[in-house]
Order: structure tokens, then C-alpha cells, then sequence
């Protein structure tokens, strides 16, 4: 028992190393990739002088190493910079925004597997049947229709020919909110909410539909489903028995699908308005806002390691095999 | 089943470092694409084909052992790198770049286009001055109507240092230009400046270092049903800090106004806001002096009179019946305080605007002076048009104001000057402000002879979009009432199937496709070289068949600019035969594919390396 937690010890260091490489990473490349961030201002009009002076304020006087230093000491403060564009802490934004990417994603995603783990064990059950053909086709369609399309065509429809639904945003505007349970815990948000939520749903169901049914099928021809069959068991009870025991697969694809969701929320965020992070990564890098860029993408990042690691602890919880392994 | 978990240990066991390579990976390939490629594309841009003898002066080759053909032609012109933004930036500046590219090769030159990013274009033409000729533009803002700024992009101070970024990156000097252009900066009399700003731009259409070709319309759209008669501004047609003054709803009295916009200030601090997005929501809460009416002229707005006493000094007696939003009048100190605030801070974005004043004096509690460090006609247009009268009882404790939280601006935006108080901000979503009963304009005001009407909008509100499309949508839904931003062509015809939504296509003063060339380098060093190039734009085809007849021929000072605009400059027509002429007259030649040749004995010039 011991050995398990000095390897969860283990692990968690392994993530702090990950993490420190990823920044000190994402700082130079940035750095080397994207242009001196007061170009942005030449079309303001502003003449080299006055450029100098913002640079001076934002502390890109400095040499690069003294920079990076200071960088990643306030990082692991809490600190992640000013945003050059915002003029107000990255990490407020980021909070703000990753909260608002939240509410949408996790749900959206949660059903989707709830619903890819019924479906999947439902086709694969089927297997070779009229329904499961007409479900893996139209599952094929999703999968390979992009987001924004699906978002574009699902507004056009609903929002500008039937006006059932609003074009976008979180909240009819002007309204009032405290804070943002207040601003959630109200039937407006949920009109507005309801359908970017089906359309990520339906986007995030496809893949662990089919990864399912994979699972399912593979599970489907151990012996002991012919052992229960064979003693009589319930149809209905075999089916879900065996999806219980097929879900491993789907905890990794929610595990990475999860991380990487928050990274790839552009599209839909941008399609519906809905003021989320995916929006600043395109604005930070439009205005050449490297500290909101590096800020978005830490936090990110550590979703994509937290996530993954979370599905690793997981499993040894679920399948003793692992841990002993 | 044995199988299976097996391939799960593997993905258990790997997966940080499956991360960590494909974190490598990413930032391998980043790299090539960003920094790696560039500097390859370097040598083509700056290398001609046949590398010339560093000197200066023309010198015949006679020792080069050259073919005869050769010989008698002179080198060929080496191949012109044309560097624009991307076809994703702007679609229409691409499409015009490829088609002058075109007309350019059938006058014998080799031309390529190389399409970057923004900030990279900027890099490569500003900064590094590393480009034959380069494409790009300079958008229309309000202030940008006075021709000060347009008119310096060809002086010889405006060059700066290689490296520096300043706004001459064509090389293009002249005395007799820059003498003229210090000459109307500093004359005060608006008649006599106008004359010199028209032989500013004969001599500029005459030079050609840099060209604009075209001006595009601007389209907005509002709701008809529900607004009428907007007053249209040349290059913002909707939204500016006139409008909740002149449009008027049809159910009568004060309404609510929806803008829609994809666009979001980046912080609403008077001295923070750095994008001239924010100063236009700005300008609703804070007052200026003086504010410019459509066709460009400075009308007195919380100043009531304006006196040039002389060329340094500058009486202001302001509006006695002014007021703060919390009810305090607006006095003299505060305009002294703002003015002086502005420069102790060191607010870099007003730089231009507050650089020149040298002291502000109260004269008495409501009329202060102001004295310039030197003289200058742009002062009463750019500076008093721009900074924001501020209420010193809120400000004058506050240190480093450019460093206040969010929550901070907010509470001291509650206290403005303009005719609209702050509400609220949530960020990407909306701006709410509301109108102020006490602003003195509120039941309509004669400014100078600018006649402003009662305000008839009781809240204004942007709603902030994902994109465009979102903008356009939400008009047509009737979610917002006018667009805060400039619309797509391909809009218009998808607006205009709603009897309800009332279309403007708004002459505009921007440079849209500001083309530069680099002097520094053979051949745009000869004038006829780069009046022949611009004899080959095709400029019907690009006006009528790439903007869709959504935008005019181009000029410096635009036509909408109609006080300063000179109609009666060197005009280019497309011409290829004249374009021909001009470089044969130039003594350049072409063999017998077609291609162009420098002047036998003629040394192209290239920008000495560092």
C-alpha cells in the first residue's frame, strides 16, 4: 500500500517537472515566434518615442533572462503577468473566462459519455442489425462535420430562421449579476445556454460512441458473456453488466477529451459569442498579448496534465491489475 | 481481454512523456514555421539577381565580360517582392495586390507576392525595412481627419533608425517636402494651411514614394424599424459620440440603443485604453474640449469659446452649466488637473496629444490657457479632440492610475463628464451606460455653428459577438439595433432581403492599400520607375470587380475629407502604354521575351548592409 502512494508522490513530481519545462517552453517560444508587442501601436500612430515609453511599462526593457526569471518565480506565486492588451492580471481574466468555458464543456461533455456509453453497449448489442448500421452512419457524419459548422448551421436554423434560440452570449443584456452563480442561477442563462450545450453534446458524443461499441464487442465475445447467457441470465441485465465492464477505454477518452476541449472551445466559442477562453487565445495572439497567451496556455496545459493524470490514478483504483503493474 | 490491458499499461505508463513530445514537436514545428522560415525568405527580397558593385554612382561595366545582348541592355531589373497582408486579413487588399502583380509582370517585370500576418508585415517593412514594396493600410479615426498624420508618412522624420519602427520605412526624403510640411503644422490660419496641405500633396502625387490606391467604403447597417435618420460620419458611419444625439426613434421620446460589435475595448481606463475602440465608448462618458464634426472641422463642445491668442497659446472658457455625474460642476482646475495628469503619467497612447503642451493656467473658475511648446495647427483638432476632461476630485489621489484594478476603474467611471453615465462592463458580453439628465447638451446645444439636437437614447449598449456573422445575425433577429463595426461586402445582399434593416455604404478616409515603395533600392529610386508602376495599376478593375463598386480611387487625403482634399494633383489612370513610355523615357529597355532591363551602364542601387 505504501508503494502506491510513493508512486502518486512520484507522479505529482513528474507533473511539477512537466509543467516548469512547458513554461519555461511556451515564454521563448513565444518570444521567438511572435513580433516586439508595441508593433500593434505603430498603426495607432504611435512614433518609436511613444512606443518605448509602453515598453518601458511593462518591464520588456529588461534583458530576456531577468524576464524569464520573473516570470517564472510570480508563476508559482500566482501571478502570471498584467495583460499587455487588458492592462488588468491574466489571471483574473483566465478565472473569468475558464469559468464561463466550464459550465458549458463539462456538462456538455458529461452527458455526451453518459449517453456514448448507453448508445455504444446499445449498437454493439445490435450488432450487424438495421439500427446499428443507420446509428454508425450517422454517427460517421457527425464525427467528421466540423464544430463550427454544426454551431453555424444549428444558429441559422433555430436562432435566424426560427427565432427560437438568441445568436449568442451567456445573458440577454443589460442585466445583473454579483457574481457568477448569480449570474447562472437564472432561466435567461438557460435559454441561452441550451443550445451551444446540445451542440457540443451531439459533437462530443460521436467518438466515445464508437469507442464504445469497439468495447462492447471486444468484451461481448469473452466466454463468460456465453457462461450467462447459457445460465439464463436477463438480456437486459447482460447488457449492462458488460458495459460496466467495458468502460475503461471510455475514462481514457473522457480523461483526454476533457484537457483538450477547453484548448479547441474556439469554434464553438466564437460561433455561439459565448465569452469564454478559447475567444482570448485569438484576441492574445491578434494583439500580441504575450503574457494573456502564456497565462491561457499554462492553464491549459495543466488541464491536459491533470486531466490525464486523474484517468491514470483512476484506473488503478478501477482495475487493481494496474496498480499492481 | 489479456490484449487489451496490456495496451492500456502502455498508454498508463507513457503518457507524460508522450506529452512532453508532442509539447517538443509542437514547439519544433512552431519554430520552423515562425522564426525558421523567415529569415529564408530573406534573400530573395533582398539580393537582386545580378549582384551590382557597391558604389553609389552609375558607373559603365566595361571590364565585365558580359554577353553582347547583355551588354547593350544593361542588367536586367531584379525580381520585386511585393510583401501584403494575408488573404484571411483582408481579403480585398489580396485580391488587389495580385492583380497589380499581374498587370506589373506585363510590363517585363518578375513580381512576386508574399501574403503575412499583420504584426509580421509590420516587422519586415517597419522595423527591418526589408521589402521592395509593401502593401498595407491605416484605418480611419476621427482625429486622422485633420491631414497632419497622412501627410507626415512621407517626411524625412518620420525614416527614424532601422530597427525602430517608424512611419517613413519607404526611405523617401526631400527638403522642399519637409519644409512645407513643417510649415503647415505650424500655421495657425486654416485657410493658408490649407493651401500649403494642397501643394503638400501635388508634390507628393508628383514624388509617388507611397501611394494609397483605393478608399473602401465602410458598411453598417440599423434597424429602420425602430430608428431613423442617423447622422453618418465619414469612415464610422454609426458609431460615434454624435449619434445617440441625431437618431431618433420612431416611437418618439428616449430609447434604448443596441450596438452590435465584434470587437471589445481592452479597458475602459482613461489612462489605460490603448485600442481607439475603447475611445469611442470613451468619448460617451468623458467630455473632450472640443469635438469634430462631420466634415472634419473642431467644433467648441465643453469648451464654449476657443481663442488662438497666439501661436503658443490658446484661451479656453468652458461651459458654465457643465457637470460631473455626481452632480459637482466642472471647472477650470479640472481641466488644468486633466491635461496635467495626462503628461505626470506618462500616458504613452496620448503621447501625440500631450507631448506639445509646455503649461496649463487657470485664469479664472472657468477659463484656463494653455501654452504650446511650439506652434501647432493640430493642437485645437487632435489634442483637444482627444483628451478626456477627467473629474480631479476622483483622480488626484491616485498614483499610478494605469495600474488600477478592474473593480477600481469601475467605481471611478462612475464619475464622468460625458453625456452618458457608466453602468456596467462584462467583459465579452456587454457595455451598458445611461443617459445623463444633467449633461448640458442634453436638451440639444448649438455648438460653434454645428447645430446638435436633444439626446434621444436613454441607454446605450454594445453587445459583444463572437464574430461577424454573429453582428449580422443578431441585427437580423432584431437583438441589436446597429452595427458598431464595419460589415463585409457579402453582407449587404443577405441585410437587405429584411424590409427592416436599412443598409450604409459610408465613403470612408482610410488608406486601405497604403503601398510603399523602398526608395533606398533600384529602381524605385527613379521617380518615372514608380509612376510607370502606378500607370499599371488596373484601378476600374480593382474598384468595380474586387470591392464590388464598394470604394473610390485612392488618395492621401480622401475626397470625403472634402476641406482638405486637392482634387487637382497628378491623377493615374491605368496606363500601361504611358507606363512604358515613362520607363522608356527612363532608358530602360526590354529584350526580346519582354523583359526589363536597368539603363546600359546603369548600377542599381541596394541598401548598404549593416
Amino acid at each position: 500500500m505504501s508503494s502506491f502512494f510513493v508512486k502518486i508522490l512520484l507522479k505529482i513530481i513528474s507533473v511539477v517537472i512537466l509543467f516548469y519545462i512547458i513554461l519555461t517552453f511556451q515564454f521563448f517560444l513565444f518570444r521567438l515566434a511572435l513580433p516586439d508587442p508595441t508593433t500593434i501601436f505603430l498603426r495607432e500612430g504611435l512614433s518609436p518615442e511613444d512606443r518605448e515609453l509602453i515598453k518601458k511599462m511593462f518591464g520588456l526593457d529588461q534583458p530576456l533572462h531577468i524576464q524569464y526569471i520573473s516570470y517564472i518565480v510570480n508563476f508559482f506565486k500566482g501571478d502570471m503577468g498584467i495583460s499587455f492588451l487588458y492592462k488588468v492580471p491574466v489571471s483574473t481574466i483566465v478565472f473569468d473566462r475558464l469559468l464561463n468555458t466550464a459550465i458549458i464543456l463539462i456538462p456538455a461533455i458529461i452527458t455526451a459519455f453518459i449517453i456514448a456509453w448507453k448508445l455504444g453497449s446499445y449498437i454493439a448489442w445490435h450488432r450487424g442489425k438495421f439500427v446499428e448500421k443507420i446509428s454508425v452512419v450517422w454517427i460517421m457524419i457527425i464525427h467528421s462535420a466540423p464544430l463550427f459548422w454544426l454551431g453555424m448551421i444549428a444558429l441559422l436554423f433555430f436562432s435566424v430562421q426560427l427565432q427560437i434560440f438568441p445568436i449568442g452570449g451567456m445573458r440577454t443584456p443589460p442585466y445583473q449579476a454579483a457574481n457568477f452563480l448569480e449570474k447562472i442561477l437564472h432561466i435567461d442563462f438557460l435559454y441561452h445556454w441550451i443550445l451551444p450545450y446540445t451542440i457540443l453534446t451531439i459533437y462530443f458524443l460521436s467518438t466515445p460512441t464508437l469507442i464504445m461499441r469497439t468495447a462492447m464487442i471486444t468484451t461481448l465475445g469473452e466466454d463468460f458473456i456465453n457462461v450467462l447467457e447459457a445460465i439464463g441470465h436477463p438480456k437486459k441485465k447482460i447488457i449492462r453488466d458488460t458495459a460496466r465492464y467495458s468502460i475503461l477505454p471510455l475514462l481514457t477518452q473522457g480523461g483526454i477529451t476533457i484537457g483538450l476541449a477547453f484548448g479547441g472551445s474556439i469554434a464553438f466559442e466564437t460561433v455561439f459569442s459565448w465569452p469564454g477562453i478559447g475567444r482570448e487565445i485569438l484576441i492574445a495572439f491578434n494583439n500580441l498579448d504575450y503574457p494573456l497567451a502564456q497565462g491561457i496556455f499554462a492553464v491549459l496545459s495543466l488541464a491536459v496534465i491533470i486531466s490525464n493524470t486523474t484517468v491514470d490514478m483512476l484506473y488503478s483504483y478501477l482495475d487493481p491489475r494496474i496498480r499492481r503493474g | 481481454m489479456v490484449n487489451y490491458t496490456k495496451l492500456l499499461k502502455g498508454i498508463s505508463k507513457s503518457t507524460s512523456i508522450a506529452v512532453l513530445i508532442g509539447i517538443v514537436l509542437v514547439a519544433i514545428g512552431a519554430f520552423l514555421a515562425f522564426g525558421g522560415l523567415a529569415p529564408q525568405q530573406t534573400p530573395t527580397v533582398t539580393t537582386p539577381i545580378e549582384t551590382p558593385t557597391e558604389e553609389k554612382k552609375p558607373t559603365p561595366q566595361k571590364e565585365e565580360t558580359t554577353p553582347a545582348q547583355e551588354q547593350r541592355l544593361g542588367i536586367p531589373v531584379q525580381k520585386i517582392v511585393i510583401i501584403t497582408t494575408t488573404e484571411a486579413d483582408d481579403p480585398q487588399r489580396w485580391a488587389a495586390v495580385q492583380a497589380i502583380a499581374e498587370e506589373w509582370r506585363k510590363l517585363g517585370f518578375e513580381v512576386e507576392v508574399i501574403g503575412l500576418e499583420p504584426s509580421q508585415v509590420d516587422k519586415k517593412c517597419y522595423y527591418e525595412w526589408d521589402f521592395d514594396v509593401c502593401v498595407f493600410g491605416w484605418g480611419a479615426r476621427i482625429d486622422r481627419l485633420d491631414p497632419n498624420l497622412f501627410l507626415s508618412l512621407i517626411t524625412t522624420g518620420e525614416i527614424g533608425e532601422k530597427g525602430q519602427g517608424a512611419n517613413n520605412p519607404t526611405g523617401y526624403s526631400n527638403p522642399e517636402y519637409d519644409k512645407l510640411y513643417e510649415e503647415q503644422r505650424r500655421t495657425l490660419d486654416i485657410e493658408k494651411r490649407r493651401e500649403i496641405v494642397f501643394k503638400l500633396q501635388e508634390l507628393w502625387f508628383e514624388e509617388v514614394p507611397r501611394f494609397n490606391i483605393y478608399h473602401s467604403f465602410v458598411i453598417a447597417a440599423y434597424n429602420s424599424e425602430k430608428w431613423s435618420d442617423p447622422l453618418i460620419m465619414p469612415g464610422v458611419p454609426l458609431f460615434h459620440e454624435w449619434q445617440p444625439f441625431f437618431i431618433t426613434p420612431k416611437q418618439g421620446g428616449m430609447q434604448e440603443l443596441i450596438y452590435g460589435s465584434h470587437v471589445e475595448p481592452d479597458s475602459l481606463n482613461p489612462l489605460g485604453a490603448t485600442l481607439i475602440f475603447s475611445w469611442f465608448v470613451l468619448k460617451n462618458i468623458y467630455d473632450t474640449l472640443v469635438r469634430l464634426s462631420p466634415s472634419g472641422q473642431p467644433v467648441p463642445w465643453l469648451a464654449e469659446s476657443i481663442e488662438v491668442e497666439s501661436p503658443t497659446s490658446i484661451l479656453i472658457k468652458i461651459r458654465e452649466n457643465a457637470k460631473f455625474h455626481d452632480g459637482k460642476p466642472i471647472t477650470a482646475e479640472d481641466v488644468k488637473f486633466s491635461y496635467e495628469y495626462f503628461i505626470a503619467n506618462e500616458f504613452a497612447y496620448f503621447r501625440p496629444y500631450w507631448k506639445n503642451v509646455d503649461r496649463v493656467e487657470v485664469v479664472d473658475k472657468y477659463t484656463v490657457r494653455i501654452y504650446l511648446k511650439e506652434p501647432d495647427a493640430t493642437f485645437v483638432t487632435n489634442s483637444l479632440y482627444m483628451i478626456p476632461i477627467l473629474p480631479k476630485h476622483v483622480w488626484e489621489n491616485v498614483e499610478n492610475p494605469s495600474a488600477l484594478s478592474e473593480e477600481e476603474v469601475f467605481e471611478k467611471l462612475k464619475v464622468g463628464s460625458g453625456p452618458f453615465k457608466f453602468v456596467q462592463w462584462v467583459k465579452k458580453e456587454f457595455i451598458e451606460l445611461e443617459a445623463f439628465k444633467e449633461h448640458f447638451a442634453f436638451n440639444g446645444i448649438t455648438a460653434g455653428d454645428f447645430e446638435v439636437p436633444n439626446l434621444k437614447v436613454s441607454k446605450l449598449i454594445i453587445k459583444i459577438y463572437g464574430d461577424l456573422e454573429g453582428v449580422v445575425n443578431a441585427l437580423i433577429t432584431k437583438e441589436v439595433d446597429a452595427t458598431a463595426v464595419g460589415l463585409l461586402p457579402g453582407h449587404i445582399e443577405t441585410l437587405e432581403k429584411y424590409d427592416y434593416i436599412t443598409v450604409i455604404k459610408a465613403r470612408s478616409f482610410a488608406l486601405n492599400a497604403d503601398l510603399m515603395f523602398n526608395v533606398r533600392k533600384s529602381p524605385f529610386d527613379i521617380k518615372e520607375v514608380r509612376q510607370a508602376l502606378l500607370y499599371a495599376i488596373p484601378y476600374d478593375y480593382i474598384i468595380e470587380v474586387i470591392l464590388k463598386g464598394l470604394g473610390e480611387k485612392g488618395y492621401i487625403i480622401a475626397p470625403v475629407n472634402s476641406f482638405w482634399h486637392n482634387p487637382d494633383v497628378r491623377q493615374y489612370e491605368y496606363n500601361p502604354e504611358k507606363a512604358r513610355e515613362l520607363l522608356a523615357s527612363a532608358g530602360f529597355m526590354w529584350d526580346d521575351k519582354g523583359r526589363i532591363y536597368y539603363p546600359p551602364g546603369f548600377t542599381p542601387k541596394k541598401p548598404e548592409d549593416p
